[in-house]
């Protein structure tokens, strides 16, 4: 991958997994590697950009995904997963550069972590999972109806996907959103499958009656349990940001 | 499964828990202990696990004058001759006006993160509590955590060149942990470090500068390579690390009111 040429381009995709993996696949087949990857969705015209726009094509993209397991190891693919789930504004180019590399070398790749992109990717992973696992414990159901529940949230990253998983099979028979305000992005469960939708003009739904009842023993629980001889605010907020409270029914 | 202890000796236990006995509680705990190596010798005759979560005790600190050493001599040899999976310590809160209890005016937590720091150092760390602790020196130091500390009393050892160390040396350096080890392990099979590698790999050398070498090279800013000259350096850091409410920024105008004696010679103009 060293020696392949640098092209001054722009390529423009649509914001997906799969439109990254056609990325990588053009990029592979010409033995070039662009200036920069965008997301269409966030992409600010400039004319000293040469722009390309890359549609997405789902052949490319499964035979760079079964590429990625078989030819370097599922980790890798768990990396730039995770890392294309991160907020970062280089990360596409990073985990192009990571792929490729990869095809170079195979499994080796994780190890050489001095090596930049590969650091950044380990690092973005590590970020949207740390993320992904906090909010396993922050995020709040709220009532809305019978077996229907909404919980709100604010990440910094968009891992609206995995977290969803997660609840699903926690709570396999219940009707659930995930409302991901940030971005907004509804992750909905109907008792069997899972879909991700925009949600810009969606109303909140009102919550049942029981709620406000189960909030106001919630908190008293809360509160009932802390020892206040023990409070330790800095270890608090290391394990539950303040940037995540506004979410929470009790106030820590 | 926990069978909580609660006080580290026996005359302790007649003390404040006389319906308590030493031999009582580790009789059940040697049974359940057996009991999973047995169970997991078997597999065959025991279909389902017993304990599968393993035996966990908790002993409370500060409410009975045991030193750290006789609390970490009896941890150490739950996790050598029992198998415990964890021994929890809890520092003593002051709840009931008994003449047989102590009143302590707050729970003693330093002490109580001291404890937990050495039990990580004794179960992952691969330290003995005689390292750590020895009659001399029965209770952890107040400032430094107790691998610095213990790292300062035996200079001898340092410093580690990261590149050629094993694994278990590398986990002696302080701030230098399990996952900062394996780390460092994967990634000097490709090239060997130096310091902007290490801050790549995103180790933290707060403490580590101290101790370690990199391609036999001293960290630069770090120009002594002795005990006062590091002990000050670690102690002055985590002065700056803690909160003391005792101190604070000094400002020129806020506090400091004329005195009479200044306004005696301001009149007289002697200032």
């Amino acid at each position: 991958m060293s020696n392949w040429k640098l092209v001054n381009r722009t390529y423009i995709y649509d914001g997906t997994f799969d439109g990254l993996l056609t990325i990588v696949f053009n990029c592979y087949i010409a033995k070039t590697l662009p200036q920069k990857i965008v997301n269409s969705n966030n992409y600010v015209e400039n004319f000293l950009d040469n722009t390309v726009l890359i549609q997405t094509d789902y052949e490319k993209s499964k035979r760079i995904f079964d590429g990625i397991v078989n030819n370097i190891c599922k980790e890798a693919l768990y990396n730039s997963y995770y890392a294309f789930l991160s907020n970062d504004k280089e990360k596409e180019i990073n985990i192009l550069k990571y792929i490729l590399n990869g095809f170079d070398i195979g499994p080796e790749i994780n190890n050489k972590i001095t090596i930049s992109y590969v650091f950044k990717v380990m690092n973005l992973r590590k970020k949207a999972l740390a993320e992904c696992h906090k909010l396993k414990g922050l995020l709040r159901f709220r009532e809305v109806s019978d077996n229907l529940c909404y919980a709100s949230i604010h990440p910094d990253n968009n891992i609206l996907e995995p977290l969803g998983k997660h609840f699903i099979s926690r709570l396999p028979s219940m009707q659930f959103i995930i409302h991901d305000k940030n971005k907004d992005l509804c992750f909905v469960y109907n008792g069997k499958e899972y879909r991700i939708i925009n949600s810009k003009n969606m109303t909140i739904p009102s919550f049942s009656e029981d709620e406000i009842k189960y909030q106001e023993l919630w908190k008293l629980f809360f509160n009932t349990i802390a020892i206040r001889e023990r409070s330790n605010p800095r270890c608090q907020m290391q394990f539950m940001p303040k940037k995540y409270w506004k979410d929470l029914i009790e106030e820590p | 499964m926990s069978i909580n202890i609660e006080l580290p000796s026996n005359d302790s236990l007649k003390l404040l828990a006389p319906q308590k006995e030493k031999a009582g509680i580790l009789k059940p705990m040697t049974y359940v202990s057996n009991s999973i190596k047995i169970n997991k010798l078997d597999k065959n005759r025991f279909k389902e696990k017993f304990v599968p979560a393993g035996q966990t005790t908790q002993l409370i600190i500060g409410a009975t004058p045991e030193s750290d050493l006789k609390i970490l001599k009896l941890s150490e040899s739950l996790y050598n001759k029992l198998n415990l999976k964890r021994v929890y310590y809890s520092a003593y809160i002051s709840i009931n006006n008994d003449k047989n209890l102590p009143t302590l005016e707050s729970p003693p937590l330093l002490r109580e993160n001291r404890l937990y720091q050495a039990d990580w150092l004794l179960r992952f760390y691969g330290f003995k509590v005689d390292e750590l602790l020895d009659e001399n020196h029965p209770n952890f130091n107040t400032i430094l955590d107790p691998k610095c500390d213990w790292a300062l009393r035996h200079l001898d050892k340092f410093p580690v060149e990261i590149n050629k160390a094993d694994y278990f040396t590398l986990l002696k350096i302080p701030g230098i942990g399990v996952i900062s080890a394996k780390k460092i392990i994967r990634a000097r099979r490709n090239c060997s470090l130096d310091f902007e590698a290490l801050k790549k790999l995103g180790i933290t050398l707060k403490r580590a500068k101290y101790f370690i070498t990199c391609k036999g090279k001293y960290f630069e800013k770090v120009y002594k390579f002795n005990e006062n000259f590091i002990e000050t350096n670690l102690v002055y850091q985590e002065r700056n690390s803690m909160p003391n409410p005792e101190f604070h920024q000094l400002s020129l105008f806020d506090k400091l009111q004329p005195t009479k004696e200044d306004e005696l010679k301001c009149l007289t103009g002697n200032l």
